[in-house]
């Protein structure tokens, strides 16, 4: 089955995204991880076909090019006010 | 498109459209900006106006209109979807009546009362959008469109009363009606959905848009399962308790008074607290058969009007006086609505007589305060000669209320006194006359207090420009002859079928008011709450006296629970703060663990695949 092994990948990938996000600790790589997160979703939409999914991950792939910006503008502006990008020393944003 | 349905278009896309366009006028200046939204607020209350008598003095035959709104939500073929539908009968156009009338007249008066403040885009844009969500809401035959409105309502109010931003008071009296609203709002919303999933239950998936129709549920009352009207009609109740600031959800409304007291004028008189009271009575035909519902409307009427009474003999600030009295008012229209059909008509119309004097009141206190500077009473005292229009029409409003023959007050009150004595019920109109003469006595209080007797201090008093005075002097003449409308209105009501409600002619509701035995509550409730005014030095020199004062003033300690109950979660809270690491890494694992954990329920549970 083609359609199981591309599933497969579309997991792993998200497991990949997902353990990166979990365990580093630079803030510009927790950004990379949520990325390959959501390019492993949008495979396996791919994987079901058709082309209410095919619209569908024209759509993801815009909007998640607009998340990517905000993350990365969001990693800027930390890094001018803490001076690093360590999300450790974001501790204080618990409230 | 007939003129029927234009009509109801320009009633709601006046006030609407003055919200959109009067930021954008507010770039050709302050004063084009004022002129504007006075102007679309006396077109609206034109447009209404022309929709009463339309209802009242046309064919008997409500306005209706209806477009579809949402058309896909139909279940099958043959079903219809959701649609807008307006349902316009006399109820409907008086309530409309009453919030484009009484709300223009605030505009007008805002004109100079508010003049020169920060923020009057916002203010003027929010008062119609006030004015015309409560028009949407008396229109609509649709629950869900009635609750889109109903929250809109409750948004105008929490921006309005805390209109001064900067003031933390009156930020704070924002949120407080709001959340305690919200308490309401949230039942609200669970009767309406439990009314629909009772009657598509019952009647099948295909019912779903009629189950939202108020109409179409009081004519199929009998095809819905009692537990469904049960718990519909209870949650019914406890919204109207939030939105009509009824005990023991009234404690946002005397708070509400850090607001402009045009807006307070707006919110008792015209649109937000008649929102409880409208769908108390919209809804009776559907309840009434509901055991012990109409009793307990009755009771939470009768414990409101006596409690916030007596709060408002005691209270030192202008404002709240007549906030709770207007509570106290509120607790009337209920308890007339909880006698069931036979006090249907009254309540209405005390509804209608109390909007006029109380809005007459609060515009009057607004002349009072702007001047002088205090919500004080005890600063105030001796305004009688110095302050004319506002002296005379104050105490034809404050007369009204205490029930003066023949102001509209007085009719009003005796007609629900005359027919809680009609039912048969005692006990709740023995206390309901005892809060009639406390209401004697405090509106006394209130007058004595602020023009009667010798100036406290010195004021620098300034003649009440001709903004202010011309929707006094129109309230007060509306508060003279309003009464007389019961001809009107009760005919109007028979003809449309309202359950058990006769036509009467001005002259035999004159005729029966003054041969029943109920007057002689009313004129005897005046006559010792005058007497007992006088008295108060006496029952204040006792111990019990003493002791009621002291609790009466904390409000019965209402605030000090809903307080208890605020620390109580802030604890609860800062106790599982801890949990929180703000490690970003262990708080996505939590997330994640979370995510699995509910997969395999649902897994396990059969919900998935």
């Amino acid at each position: 089955m083609v359609v199981a092994n591309y599933i497969m990948f579309a997991v792993m990938i998200l497991f990949l995204g997902m353990y990166c996000v979990l365990t580093k600790k630079n803030l510009i790589k927790s950004a990379i991880g949520i990325s390959i997160m959501v390019k492993g979703a949008s495979l396996s939409f791919l994987a079901a076909g058709g082309t209410t999914a095919q619209v569908a991950v024209v759509l993801i792939i815009v909007v998640d090019a607009i998340v990517a910006a905000i993350l990365l503008s969001l990693a800027v502006n930390v890094y001018r006010r803490t001076g690093s990008l360590n999300i450790e020393d974001l501790r204080k944003l618990w409230g | 498109m007939t003129p029927n349905e234009l009509l109801v278009w320009l009633a709601l896309i006046f006030p609407f459209a003055g919200t959109a366009l009067v930021p954008v006028l507010a770039k050709a200046g302050t004063k084009a900006k004022v002129y504007f939204a006075v102007l679309l607020g006396f077109c609206t209350a034109a447009v209404v106006l022309i929709i009463l008598d339309m209802v009242w003095f046309g064919a008997s035959q409500a306005l209706t209109y209806s477009f579809a709104w949402a058309p896909s939500l139909a279940s099958s073929p043959t079903a219809t979807g959701l649609s807008f539908t307006v349902y316009i009968d006399p109820l409907a156009a008086m309530m409309a009546a009453i919030a484009g009338g009484i709300g223009s007249l605030v505009l007008l008066y805002s004109v100079k009362y508010m003049e020169g403040q920060e923020g009057l885009t916002r203010y003027y844009a929010l008062v119609l959008l006030f004015i015309g969500s409560m028009i949407g809401l008396v229109f609509v035959d649709n629950l869900l469109i009635l609750y889109f409105f109903w929250e809109a309502v409750g948004l105008c109010s929490y921006a309005l009363i805390g209109f001064y931003t900067k003031d933390p008071k009156a930020a704070r009296a924002g949120i407080k009606a709001l959340v305690i609203t919200r308490v309401g709002d949230i039942a609200l919303l669970i009767g309406i959905f439990a009314l629909a999933a009772g009657v598509t239950a019952s009647l099948g998936a295909d019912f779903f848009s009629q189950a939202l129709s108020i109409r179409y549920l009081i004519a199929h009352v009998a095809t819905i399962p009692p537990m469904t009207l049960a718990i519909a009609g209870f949650c019914f109740i406890i919204g109207a308790m939030g939105k009509s600031a009824q005990v023991p959800l009234h404690v946002w409304l005397p708070d509400a008074m850090e607001a402009p007291t045009t807006i307070s004028a707006l919110i008792h008189a015209a649109t937000m607290v008649n929102a409880g009271v409208y769908l108390m009575a919209r809804s009776l035909p559907l309840f009434a058969s509901v055991p012990y519902w109409t009793d307990t409307l009755m009771w939470i009427g009768v414990i409101t009007a006596f409690l916030a009474a007596t709060m408002a003999l005691v209270e030192p600030d202008l404002k709240r006086v007549l906030a709770y009295s207007t509570v106290s008012q509120l607790g009337f229209m209920m308890f007339g609505l909880g006698l069931g059909f036979a006090g249907f008509t009254a309540a209405t119309y005390h509804l209608m007589s109390h909007a006029i004097f109380k809005a007459l009141l609060f515009l009057g206190a607004g002349a009072v305060i702007h001047t002088i500077g205090t919500r004080n009473m005890y600063e105030m005292g001796g305004l009688k000669s110095s302050m004319k229009v506002a002296y005379y029409t104050m105490l034809i409003g404050g007369l009204s209320l205490a029930g003066l023959i023949p102001l509209s007050g007085f009719w009003s009150k005796d007609f629900i006194l005359l027919a809680a004595w009609e039912t048969g019920r005692y006990i709740p109109l023995a206390i309901m006359v005892i809060t009639a003469i406390l209401t004697a006595a405090y509106t006394l209080r209130m007058l004595n207090l602020v023009f009667w007797g010798q100036p406290r201090r010195e004021h620098h008093v300034h003649p009440t420009p001709a903004a202010m005075s011309i929707p006094l002097v129109l309230l007060a003449i509306g508060t003279m002859v309003a009464w007389m409308a019961i001809g009107f209105l009760s005919r109007a009501y028979a003809m449309f079928h309202f359950e058990d409600v006769q036509g009467m002619s001005l002259v035999g509701f004159i005729v029966e008011t003054v041969t029943k035995p109920a007057i002689a509550f009313s004129l005897a409730a005046l006559a010792i709450g005058i007497g007992l005014y006088y008295a108060r030095k006496a029952y204040a020199a006792n111990a019990v006296g003493q002791a009621t004062i002291s609790v009466a003033r904390k409000g019965y300690g209402f605030d000090a629970f809903y307080g208890g109950i605020y620390a109580g979660l802030v604890r609860f809270g800062n106790a599982f703060r801890r949990t929180h690491t703000g490690d970003l890494n262990y708080n996505l694992t939590g997330l994640v663990i979370g995510l699995v954990i509910l997969v395999l329920v649902l897994y396990f549970g059969g919900f998935l695949l």
